[in-house]
């Protein structure tokens, strides 16, 4: 891989502590011949350390079972775990052409004639809204029902704040239009979710509060639906 | 010593048992008990580790006594050396892989001794292309540190593949028929394959030019696959200039007045293009469709096109460095634009950032309040979308968790992908510079990524041994190609965006299928891991380098090495052809850059009869350099030729270690 030799020439081994040496040695015994002076201390480190870390392990299982000293099997256990967490090694080659069968049997799938970014659906993209903004005073809302549609409640405060957000365009190559609807939202101690009202409602008026917004994209305006028009579609 | 001997001899006996346990045989169970005087019913666990069915079954176990491995090997040597000149080169490609599979026999069965004597004394002689690996092998001194050793594993499930001609194989044949050396015998039964050709024997400078790989050559069936390498028929591009220029329709008979704009255009494009017959069925793998947007591009490329330099080896193209400062410690990787707009760095604290190259600012997308006043239906919305107050130089991408291994922009420079040490995949909008994607598949580093030059695909190169096809709109890969035997280090798309090249630890380089996900060409010559892989513009050819400082250009009509370009003292990271494909740049770590002739080189390529057995002659040497550019101590990076064939450089520079 891309080991982008850091030339600098050894130092000659005086004033260097007996570790950093047999460090030395060892690189030279693997062909390593240029190194920087920091990689021989690094080493060093990993070496204690690893060392320890497995010691400690064998002794908590010769404690386990109640031994004075730390054994061999101890430590061959200690040494087992520590190579299946810190060092794994990628699947074996069978198991990957096994996966590589099975994965390309299916034929590529056509290109979806939708223009504009072509993502995948929403739930693996990061283009949901990350955040809550907190109501003004804490007021605590009653839930009232509102006869505008299948979602209920619109608080009503005298003081209406609303924001926007960036959203990504569908490409305007394809002349369609973008419209950002204002969302209106339930406020309720615990529920979180938004839910997203035609436009409709924002036009009569009502003073809302906004509580959080919902990032997605409408395609089609006419579409009462404001999720993306391909989660129908979605695999 | 004697305790494992004792365990050994059990171990086949517990190893049939756990056979006869897995299919339920509890007849035969009970009988083998009986007669193999096994009276204590010993604990599974115990015997799982010794007697794994899969190690006792593995080709290793053998019980040959250790003095005659040595003995056997000289024997080999000496017949090798004493058969006539023509054969001796192919036969000795054998003992390399005997070597190999005799130590290892040797440390399986607790002959440690023996092995490293054996190691000592022939390993030297080897060919110095397999003393890396030699040392490797001679680290591992016992079973136990052939668990999970991804070198040993290679070896002992892969046979070695060695390609010799008819004659040179009988005489093989009838010589091992002769010796009866059952060691030596079982060794090349279970671990060697011949794979046969007609023809003359080769001479060891063809043999050393295709050799190199961990598991030898590639067999003739592995590159029988016909490779569709043209690039296929560009639309005709006055039917899609036409709406953009004026309301007329354009076409191939030139109306009586043609006028002034159109006239300049004609020429390019009235040029009957024949549909190359090595080109793919243009259906052959799913395309996105061309966008209006995309197609006022294509017109835009066109007309550069025809106001470039043709570079040869009287016009050299002048170089534009440059230069990162304070780069050599976190600077990974570079990649430009495909217009030379804007340069995307990644970096080792896990940040991408991206300059612009061209007086143009990089913005940003106005607000959504803002967006909402644009009327879609202007000439100019995708400018007046983006807002100018916000223009900036350079801006930064944060969302990696690792090193950044590679970038890669979108043809249409409106998103850019990065990968990374932390094994997921980024996808970053150019417009409001946040990250849309993360897409995970790979468990491990990522080591290269690129972006299909038509857009929508992009390919992944990783440390799990595998490469991967994606698509934008997939959170999955479309396709897993599978079959390197270590790490892929690096990938590129073919120009019709139908294969893939890989190439990787293993020293070969693949050609995939986006269609299938095989591999149809596997090309073996290298001698050290390949850092960097470029397809010729006319898509014919593949030109591949790495640490061992050779260029190497195969031929993927039959996946023949065609030529071997040397020059380069150090490990070359970067290969580039030029925009009408006359020249090859290529950069190494040496602080040098030089240009190939590339045209001379097919020119005598195709002037060879080849057919798919005949291997043509391999081109070494350096006499298709033509100019060597060296800066003083600025590694370079990347290269880029601008749609008007000047190349520009990035290279790195740090003034603490000079």
């Amino acid at each position: 891989m891309a080991e982008k030799e850091k030339a600098k020439s050894a130092q000659p081994p005086k004033n260097i502590p007996k570790d950093g040496q047999v460090i030395m040695a060892i690189m030279k015994e693997m062909g390593i011949t240029e190194y920087e002076p920091k990689t021989i201390i690094q080493l060093t480190e990993f070496v204690y350390r690893y060392a320890t870390s497995v010691l400690e392990e064998a002794r908590t299982f010769a404690n386990n079972c109640k031994k004075k000293f730390i054994d061999v099997e101890d430590v061959r256990l200690a040494l087992q775990l520590a190579n299946e967490s810190c060092f794994t090694a990628p699947p074996p080659r069978e198991v990957l052409l096994e996966c590589a069968r099975n994965k390309n049997n299916s034929p590529l799938p056509l290109v979806k004639p939708i223009c504009g970014l072509r993502l995948p659906p929403d739930r693996h993209c990061l283009s949901a809204c990350n955040y809550v903004l907190k109501s003004s005073a804490g007021k605590k809302s009653n839930k009232v029902n509102s006869s505008l549609g299948p979602t209920p409640g619109i608080k009503i405060v005298t003081k209406p704040t609303v924001s926007y957000i960036k959203r990504t365009t569908a490409s305007p190559g394809n002349k369609q239009t973008v419209t950002i609807p204002k969302p209106v939202t339930n406020i309720t101690s615990q529920h979180q979710k938004t839910i997203l009202k035609p436009k409709i409602q924002i036009q009569q008026n009502v003073q809302v509060v906004t509580s959080s917004l919902n990032s997605v994209i409408p395609m089609d305006i006419d579409s009462n639906s404001l999720k993306r028009k391909r989660e129908d579609e979605e695999m | 010593m004697s305790i494992h001997t004792i365990n050994h001899d059990k171990s086949q006996l517990f190893a049939v048992l756990q056979v006869l346990k897995k299919y339920n045989l509890k007849g035969t169970e009970e009988l083998l008990k009986k007669e193999a005087n096994i009276a204590v019913d010993i604990d599974d666990d115990k015997i799982q580790q010794d007697s794994d069915v899969s190690s006792v079954l593995t080709g290793y176990k053998s019980d040959g006594d250790p003095e005659t491995y040595e003995n056997s090997y000289l024997e080999l040597k000496q017949f090798v050396e004493g058969s006539l000149d023509i054969y001796k080169h192919e036969l000795g490609m054998i003992l390399y892989p005997v070597l190999v599979h005799m130590y290892l026999e040797l440390v399986y069965n607790w002959h440690t001794e023996k092995a490293i004597a054996l190691m000592k004394k022939f390993g030297p002689e080897q060919d110095s292309y397999y003393q890396d690996d030699l040392k490797k092998l001679a680290h591992v001194t016992k079973r136990d540190h052939m668990n999970g050793n991804e070198l040993t594993d290679t070896f002992k499930s892969n046979q070695f593949i060695i390609r010799m001609s008819r004659d040179t194989l009988s005489l093989l044949k009838r010589h091992l028929h002769d010796k009866k050396e059952s060691v030596l015998l079982n060794i090349i039964q279970e671990h060697l394959y011949f794979d046969m050709y007609e023809g003359v024997a080769r001479n060891k400078n063809q043999i050393d030019a295709t050799s190199g790989a961990v598991v030898g050559e590639a067999t003739r069936q592995d590159n029988k696959t016909k490779v569709y390498y043209g690039i296929p028929k560009v639309p005709d591009i006055q039917t899609l200039a036409a709406p953009v220029e004026d309301e007329e329709e354009g076409t191939e008979d030139a109306p009586d007045k043609p006028k002034k704009k159109k006239a300049k255009k004609d020429p390019l494009f009235s040029k009957k293009t024949k549909s190359d017959p090595n080109a793919p069925p243009v259906d052959r793998i799913p395309i996105p469709d061309l966008k209006d947007n995309d197609k006022v591009e294509k017109v835009k490329a066109f007309r550069e096109a025809s106001k470039r330099v043709t570079l040869g080896p009287e016009t050299l193209p002048s170089v534009c460095a440059y230069t990162l400062l304070n780069a050599n410690h976190t600077v990974t990787c570079a990649e430009v634009t495909e217009d030379s707009s804007m340069l995307a760095v990644g970096f080792s604290d896990s940040i991408v950032k991206v300059w612009t190259l061209v007086p143009q600012k990089l913005k940003a997308m106005k607000s959504a309040e803002q967006l909402q006043d644009i009327s879609t239906d202007a000439e100019d919305v995708l400018v007046r979308m983006m807002d100018e107050r916000s223009g900036e130089t350079s801006r930064s991408l944060f969302g990696h968790n690792g090193t950044v291994y590679s970038v890669s922009f979108s043809p249409d420079r409106t998103l850019l992908l990065s990968c990374s040490e932390d094994a997921s995949i980024r996808l970053w909008s150019l417009q409001i510079w946040t990250c849309l994607v993360v897409y995970k598949g790979h468990m491990f580093p990522i080591w290269d990524i690129k972006f299909s030059p038509l857009g929508y695909y992009f390919a992944t190169a990783s440390h799990d041994r595998t490469a991967r096809l994606w698509a934008t709109d997939h959170y999955q890969p479309l396709r897993v190609f599978a079959g390197h035997f270590s790490d892929v280090d690096c990938i590129q798309f073919h120009p019709n965006s139908n294969y893939v090249a890989t190439g990787s630890s293993d020293r070969r380089v693949c050609l995939w299928d986006c269609t299938t996900g095989n591999h149809v060409r596997i090309m073996t010559g290298h001698k050290s891991p390949i850092h960097t892989l470029a397809f010729s513009i006319c898509g014919r050819f593949l030109a591949s380098a790495g640490s061992d400082c050779k260029i190497l250009i195969w031929d993927l009509a039959h996946g023949h090495l065609v030529a071997e370009l040397s020059g380069h003292e150090k490990s070359i990271h970067s290969l580039i052809f030029s925009r009408c494909g006359n020249l090859l740049a290529s950069s190494s770590l040496d602080c040098t850059l030089k240009l190939w002739d590339f045209t001379k080189l097919a020119e005598d390529t195709n002037s060879e009869d080849v057919n798919i057995s005949h291997n043509p002659d391999v081109k070494t040497g350096d006499s298709y350099m033509l100019r060597s550019f060296a800066t003083k101590a600025s590694p370079i990076i990347a290269l880029h030729f601008t749609r008007r064939n000047l190349l520009l450089a990035i290279n790195m520079y740090d003034g603490v270690n000079v």
